[in-house]
């Protein structure tokens, strides 16, 4: 500062001076100052506000897009859960239907023979000879003394006996029989009574069906009709599935890093464990590439399965090319999987002679290095720790995929809110510009306030002089009116 | 077992062979030299220096790593003075088995009378730096233990050429102080700055002095590190 002053050793009088030939250039170049000013201000204030229009309308943009794909991703959605149900109907009325047949003529079946027994049960009275009452009535008459007559009558008489007697034993017979056949009836009526509770469980099952498939109708209609809250429970649901895919991924990502670890140091037992690439051991990256290969395996497990879909070229492939990479990834997998389990037996040995070696470097006795812990649970563990952890790690691919469809509506929403919040700045900014020229400008007009008074006054007496004339102060009070 | 690891092995191939094929050209394997002092100022220090040698460079060394360990006596330049030589190969299991007979071979060697009258500490510099070159590895380490006081018998010429360490960091370690030393302490410091200026003019990478050895393992896990060092091809 004191560089500036015109004589050094007086400060004051150097300052006045300064002070003074600055005001006077200020108020020479008062008007362009002013214009310049105005200029920035407006340029500013237009700037900040293009900005935030701009975030405003790529934000307005990036919502819409982001619910139609969410409306479009719902739909299709509940396009597929309606298939499936109409899937599920079509199967199950298919295979009702096609029971229903069977059932219907079985139970016609048991129908016929239900009536045939039930005519075989007719209560028919024993035939009775036509002649009976003719021998009744001979056999009635009074014996005369004649014993030829008397032993006719006798064996007429012992006839019609007989006759009876046949006759009751043959209506007890029949009766017999018919209650024999009575009983054969009851299973045959369990059984209708069986097949009609299933008839009724098949249509109860078919009403369940068509209530969820009006229920997946009305939501369709819903999301065809773009309804904003069903746009917003979309969205929640894009949200909650994003979170939870985060959530199992995380665990997995944990996992993983268990089972490259379990592997990493037996791996140099493999491969050339001073071999380096980019700096990492090659038996760390061989571990890494394994636990990748598991996850990839997982990848395409899932999708031959039909769980995920995240190749969709895949869902083209013939069935039995499917099935063939199921095999084959299945079979991959168990591969890794008994690698792996291997991997952790050695690891085991590997951590032992590490141990004894450290011990002998260090001076140790032999007794001591021998003294590992006998115990098989750690081998045993980490073996099958080894085995399970490659097909836990092939399940990544169903979190994956639901992260992948929801994160992308996440970040859509994310992006919003970010332009929004950057539009909201720039409004913000715009606005304190706008202000702070102002308060600049004040700041110039107070800063040349004596040689402008003197200006005014000047002005004032040249205007009751020579007539009106507009000052050059109300000019560029009009101008920043403008 | 070893049908298991035949197989597990043969499953790691192609990922081996994949890795390997993208190898980077840079080698992080180290090759250390050291050299200990027999002669009869520094004789009482070869249990010592066995200790060291096992805990602090052994122990450290992985798969691919070279050690000579090469004597100090009147003659150094013969090649009857190298005590080991011996790169650990690439299983660890291997290696572990190699380390052992090696840490047992130290013992022995702590354990045995040799001793000298006179110290040619330069013509086991020149062995070993021979020794060294030879080694294609990343990185390349000379590590002395002796009292560092030449002491070469009549006759013998010793002149170390400009690019005699090229390439290898030289490192003393487990200096001895003398008699004399105790006496006029700068006599020392000045014996290890001549070293220094001797050892920079003959072309290493760089010098070092370590009062306590357990800093060894850590500068050497740093020079694998920095790679400097590496031959040329």
């Amino acid at each position: 500062m004191s560089s500036l002053y015109l004589w050094p050793d007086h400060p004051i009088p150097s300052l006045l001076v300064l002070w003074l030939a600055s005001a006077v250039f200020l108020w020479a170049a008062r008007e362009p100052m002013l214009r310049f000013m105005t200029g920035l201000q407006q340029g500013l204030e237009q700037g900040f506000r293009a900005l935030a229009d701009g975030c405003a309308a790529a934000a307005h943009d990036l919502r819409e897009r982001s619910r139609a794909v969410l409306l479009a991703a719902g739909s299709l959605d509940a396009q597929g859960r309606l298939d499936r149900e109409f899937h599920r109907v079509e199967t199950a009325f298919s295979e009702r239907l096609g029971q229903y047949a069977k059932l219907h003529r079985k139970a016609d079946d048991l129908l016929l023979k239900l009536e045939a027994d039930y005519q075989c049960c007719g209560d028919a009275p024993p035939e009775v000879p036509g002649w009976s009452t003719a021998i009744e009535t001979v056999s009635g008459i009074a014996a005369v003394g004649d014993p030829n007559v008397q032993k006719v009558l006798e064996g007429i008489r012992k006839s019609s006996r007989d006759a009876e007697k046949r006759a009751l034993a043959a209506y007890r017979g029949d009766t017999a029989m018919r209650h024999k056949i009575l009983a054969r009836m009851a299973p045959h009526w369990k059984e209708i009574r069986g097949l009609l509770t299933r008839m009724t469980a098949s249509v109860a099952k078919a009403l369940e069906s068509s209530q969820h498939i009006n229920a997946y109708v009305e939501e369709y209609e819903k999301i065809r009709g773009q309804e904003e809250h069903a746009a917003r429970a979309l969205t929640f649901s894009a949200v909650k599935l994003f979170l939870v895919a985060l959530l199992v991924l995380g665990i997995a990502f944990g996992g993983a890093f268990i089972n490259f670890h379990l592997i990493a140091l037996p791996m140099s037992e493999l491969v050339p464990a001073g071999a380096r690439v980019g700096g990492m051991p090659v038996a760390t990256i061989s571990a890494l590439v394994i636990v990748l290969m598991e996850i990839a395996l997982g990848i395409f497990i899932m999708d031959m399965l039909g769980i995920t879909d995240l190749f969709p070229k895949l869902a083209g492939v013939p069935s039995s090319r499917r099935r063939a990479i199921l095999v084959i990834s299945l079979g991959g997998l168990f591969f890794l999987a008994t690698v792996e389990s291997s991997l952790a037996v050695l690891r085991e040995q590997i951590v032992g002679a590490d141990a004894a070696l450290k011990l002998a470097l260090a001076g140790a006795q032999d007794t001591v290095v021998g003294q590992a812990s006998a115990s098989r649970i750690p081998v045993v563990g980490q073996a099958v720790l080894g085995f399970v952890l490659p097909w836990v790690l092939a399940l990544v691919a169903i979190p994956l995929e639901m992260l992948l469809d929801a994160g992308r509506h996440v970040a859509a929403l994310l992006a919003v809110g970010v332009l929004l919040a950057l539009g909201a700045v720039a409004r913000a900014l715009g606005a304190v510009a706008g202000h702070t020229m102002k308060l600049i400008r004040l700041a110039y007009d107070v800063y040349i306030g004596i040689p402008l008074r003197i200006e005014r006054v000047l002005t004032r007496e040249n205007g009751r002089a020579g007539g009106k004339r507009l000052s050059p102060d109300t000019k560029s009070e009009s101008e920043v009116t403008a | 077992m070893n049908a298991r690891c035949r197989s597990i092995r043969l499953g790691a191939l192609a990922t081996a062979v994949l890795l390997l094929g993208c190898s980077e050209a840079r080698r992080y394997d180290q090759a250390i030299c050291a050299l200990v002092d027999v002669s009869g100022t520094y004789a009482d220090q070869k249990a010592e220096v066995a200790k060291i040698l096992k805990r602090d460079v052994l122990l450290g060394m992985v798969p691919g790593d070279t050690l000579i360990v090469i004597q100090i006596d009147s003659e150094s330049y013969e090649r009857e003075n190298l005590v080991a030589l011996m790169t650990l190969d690439q299983r660890p299991s291997r290696a572990n088995a190699q380390k052992l007979a090696l840490a047992r071979k130290l013992d022995r060697f702590a354990s045995s009378e040799a001793g000298s009258k006179y110290t040619d500490i330069p013509g086991a510099m020149m062995l070993g730096s021979e020794y060294l070159r030879e080694q294609p590895s990343g990185s390349r380490v000379m590590l002395v233990f002796s009292d560092m006081r030449e002491d070469l018998p009549q006759g013998s010429r010793r002149q170390l050429a400009e690019t005699e360490f090229e390439g290898i960091h030289v490192v003393a370690l487990n200096v001895k102080r003398l008699g004399s030393d105790n006496a006029d302490p700068q006599s020392f410091r000045g014996r290890l700055v001549a070293w220094e200026d001797r050892v920079r003019a003959a072309g290493a990478l760089g010098w070092r002095t370590f009062m306590d050895a357990a800093k060894l393992p850590a500068y050497l896990e740093t020079l694998r590190s920095s790679g400097e060092g590496a031959p040329t091809v």
